[in-house]
């Protein structure tokens, strides 16, 4: 077989070898897909993220009446059986209170505590 | 190559969407014969071909013209092409007497001569880079150059690997009595 019937047979061959009629319309087809598909995903992240926010604040919520709940049980069940106690130790704590050494104490411990829980809530963020 | 200019102007006015509607005819048959002669299966390499589009879409305004433009999509296509063919290979374990059937299969496609089914047996038996060269050399009749630049191998190994193919090739059919099996 010469050289050019054989050019002449492999282009014969592959002359029809081409995607099929509509090729661009069905790329188009599959960006216009994957565009909406990660809109329609990310909406259903984000409605997931929502609920789960919901449930979060929801929990907590309960938990900070429960806690306040049972202190407020506590304090009134100590005041309820150690009533003449808590009078006492009311009294010197005033007392202590008024002492200026004190103030200043209790003034700097404060504001070392809420500094403190202050950093920690904008470092968890 | 000016349509490749065009497109990279395009890109760089921030017209990907322009660009690319220029990018699909221009390069529809090239991407096609390139994942063709990887895959060696018409509808996948469609597929391929489709998908391989989706993916410049995708990209298109992040190419920063560094490589050519026709290089970089040469580069997309065959990484797609052979992460397919990998897939492929990975999910259909086929005995030696499937793959002789699918071998036959791909001889008798539709309305193919008996030549013709010879004749692409012979290029099925050929080695993978020589089968690759001649498949892009004849599909689209391109320049060795860009046989090349689509394999991404040097034009002299192109040249060597298509010159082998075309020497085995008519070897083959003169001895088998110009193509009578």
């Amino acid at each position: 077989m010469s050289e050019r019937d054989l050019d002449a047979r492999l282009r014969a061959l592959f002359a029809d070898a081409d995607t099929g009629p509509g090729f661009e319309a069905q790329v188009m087809a599959r960006i216009a897909a994957r565009h909406t598909a990660p809109d329609a995903k990310m909406l259903l992240l984000a409605e997931r993220h929502r609920e789960a926010t919901r449930q979060r604040l929801r929990r907590e919520a309960w938990m900070n009446v429960g806690t306040a709940a049972g202190i407020g049980t506590a304090l009134i069940a100590l005041v309820w059986r150690e009533g003449p106690a808590v009078a006492r130790w009311v009294e010197q704590g005033l007392a202590a209170a008024s002492d200026v050494g004190s103030l200043g104490t209790f003034a700097f411990v404060s504001l070392a505590i809420g500094t403190w829980v202050a950093l920690q809530r904008l470092m968890t963020r | 190559m000016p349509a490749d200019e065009a497109i990279i102007q395009l890109v760089q006015a921030g017209r990907a969407q322009e660009a690319f509607e220029r990018l699909v005819p221009a390069y529809r048959r090239r991407v096609f014969g390139l994942a063709f002669s990887i895959l060696r299966d018409r509808a996948a390499a469609e597929d391929l071909a489709q998908e391989v589009f989706v993916k410049l879409w995708q990209a298109l305004p992040r190419y920063d013209g560094r490589a050519q433009l026709s290089t970089w999509i040469y580069a997309i296509t065959r990484n797609a092409a052979v992460s397919a063919l990998r897939s492929r290979r990975r999910t259909v374990s086929l005995s030696d007497a499937e793959v002789q059937a699918e071998v036959e299969g791909i001889a008798r496609e539709p309305a193919a001569s008996p030549d013709d089914a010879a004749l692409r047996r012979r290029i099925e038996a050929l080695p993978e880079k020589q089968r690759q060269a001649v498949t892009l050399y004849y599909l689209d009749e391109r320049p060795v150059d860009e046989v090349a630049a689509m394999m991404g191998i040097p034009v002299n190994t192109a040249k060597t690997h298509l010159h082998r193919a075309r020497a085995s090739l008519a070897a083959a059919l003169g001895a088998a009595g110009e193509v009578t099996e």
